[in-house]
């Protein structure tokens, strides 16, 4: 039998409730929240003018409204030591998600730490220190000795070669160091440490390393480049899943035409056909049945390669490329050196082949001819490729 | 660091100390509540919890199996579908046990669910979620936080369903009947 709540009713926010923007901290899309608040004997009414929307809450709110929670959305928590009713709830304002929530962000109410409800009572409220086959809570003058103590003998018997720290790292929507800071600052800072590692990385690094060395630096699109794009490529990454709101906010409406308008608007005097996407995967995932519906399967390409074979995928591909010459010179000059060397080596290592499934191959024009037809006002379609970190390692 | 150690080593003890008067104080309040009951019984007291009409949804003998029948519940402008999905189900009612009603909207943005007879499932057109009709509504995959509502059934001697209550809050309303 499924879960059920029964709960059949919510507090109202009064009208005069503190809103406060938020940013979701579960992913890196960086969807904005409302954390509504008010004190807990206080409670708003269903009249327009008695709550915090606004709106006559007799009334049966329409979809996609931003007059509704769901019970995961509220919670009694403390705020500055008092009792407050908590709503966080999706911000329809911010550009991001326009008020979609995903399973995770849409939950943190009833994931805030509370002592009043007790959820997230297994939050951490002291250091624990690994003794006697167990991690046992501790003060943080014993953790802080502790650590001391170890760096400091570490450094006396092997020097500050043999010191490797692996930390956590990440704030909320990608925030860097901000939520152990103070982890950061001594290291960095203080002790000028040689080895670090984060929690998902060899070192403190970049997780698309391998694309500064084709020229590309990570994190260069806007979400708005989703909206756009003619063609999205899609290499290993489950963005249904993993990144929801980015997904069903900027691809999906792409891919069911619904920003048709807003590209011949920015990208005048270009054709715009059908949006297609090409997912490169070995699993059929939640995405490619997304893609499948939104745009059409004749408007899919999954490429389901083998586990393994991505390397091989991508110089089969860019050595297509080579010998079409659907090369962007100016941008490969600036940005690589060796090229010519690379696809030379490449050349003729790859049978071609058609692709037994999917699209028939939109047809720029062949053989270098794109600087000449680039004079006559023709441009290649806008294309948003979109890879899984680590991919692009092979 | 002798400090430090002592302080380790009371650790379980303050840890024992603190569950002892944790428990010496719930009792404490547990007393002083009982002592605390109002004497007076003018007032009508506000409920606790919204009171469910009964609804006729329909009768056992106009159902088919595998065919979904809209109704409404608890009021007109609260969608929802009946169906007879043909095999004993979480919360099924009738000789089968196989007859289940539940919302139509979506838990995650209001869209409406369709019913795919076979997989026995709702399905949003808008997002992807799925939901189970033969577990109670429990969500197979998808973005909303809370399992679909179902509505609670009762069979009356003459085959008449009838509606009259809701396990989950309902899309787009903060109460799930609504009142002033």
């Amino acid at each position: 039998m499924a879960y059920k709540r029964n709960i059949d009713r919510l507090p109202i926010p009064p009208k005069d409730a503190k809103a406060q923007n938020v940013t979701c901290p579960f992913c890196i899309v960086g969807c904005g929240y409302k954390a509504i608040s008010w004190e807990v004997d206080k409670q708003g009414g269903p009249k327009a003018a008695d709550n915090f929307f606004g709106t006559d809450l007799t009334q049966q709110q329409a979809a996609e409204t931003a007059n509704w929670f769901s019970p995961a959305m509220y919670n009694i928590v403390k705020q500055n030591g008092r009792e407050v009713h908590l709503v966080i709830k999706p911000d329809k304002d911010c550009e991001v998600n326009s008020g979609l929530g995903s399973i995770r962000g849409a939950r943190q109410g009833e994931l805030s730490y509370s002592t009043i409800t007790g959820t997230q009572g297994q939050r951490l409220t002291e250091p624990l220190v690994y003794r006697y086959g167990g991690m046992v809570p501790t003060s943080w003058d014993d953790a802080l000795w502790l650590a001391a103590e170890v760096t400091r003998r570490i450094i006396e018997e092997q020097g500050e070669d043999g010191l490797i720290v692996s930390a956590y790292d990440h704030g909320g929507a990608g925030g860097g160091y901000e939520n152990t800071w103070a982890t950061g600052k001594l290291y960095f800072e203080s002790m000028r440490i040689k080895n670090i590692r984060i929690h998902n990385r060899p070192a403190y690094n970049s997780e698309v390393y391998a694309t500064r060395d084709m020229g590309v630096g990570e994190l260069n699109n806007c979400y708005e480049d989703a909206d756009l794009a003619d063609t999205i490529v899609a290499v290993g990454t489950n963005a249904l899943e993993t990144q929801t709101n980015y997904f069903l906010n900027h691809w999906l409406p792409n891919l069911r035409g619904a920003t048709a308008g807003k590209k011949s608007q920015q990208l005048p005097n270009e054709p715009h056909e059908a949006t297609r996407i090409i997912i490169i995967d070995p699993r059929r995932t939640v995405t490619v049945n997304a893609c499948e519906d939104a745009a059409g399967k004749a408007n899919v390409l999954h490429l389901a390669l083998e586990s393994g074979t991505d390397l091989i995928l991508f110089n089969a591909l860019m050595t297509e490329i080579a010998a079409k010459g659907w090369l962007d010179r100016d941008f490969i000059g600036k940005s690589t050196t060796g090229f010519d060397e690379i696809a030379r080596c490449q050349q003729g290592r790859y049978r071609r082949g058609r692709p037994r499934h999917g699209p028939e191959t939109r047809r720029p024009p062949k053989g270098g001819e794109l600087d000449r037809r680039a004079q006559t006002g023709w441009r290649p379609p806008a294309d948003d490729v979109r890879l899984q970190k680590g991919a692009d390692l092979g | 660091m002798e400090r430090e150690r002592m302080k380790r080593c009371n650790r379980p003890v303050e840890l024992g100390r603190h569950q002892f008067l944790k428990g010496g104080a719930t009792a404490a309040v547990a007393s002083v509540a009982t002592g605390m009951m109002p004497q007076s019984g003018k007032a009508t007291p506000a409920l606790a919890r919204v009171a469910y009409p009964s609804t006729r949804l329909a009768n056992i003998k106009d159902l088919q199996p595998g065919q979904p029948v809209q109704i409404q519940y608890p009021d007109k402008d609260s969608p929802g579908v009946i169906i007879k999905i043909g095999r004993s189900a979480d919360g099924g009612v009738g000789p089968d046990g196989d007859i289940v009603a539940f919302t139509t909207l979506c838990p995650h943005k209001g869209f409406p669910l369709g019913y795919v007879a076979a997989d026995k499932t709702l399905n949003c057109p808008g997002h992807y979620s799925r939901f189970d009709c033969e577990k109670g509504g429990q969500q197979i995959w998808g973005h909303a936080t809370q399992n679909l509502p179902q509505f609670r059934l009762r069979v009356a001697a003459n085959g008449d369903i009838f509606a009259e209550g809701v396990d989950e809050l309902i899309y787009g309303r903060l109460s799930n009947t609504l009142t002033a």
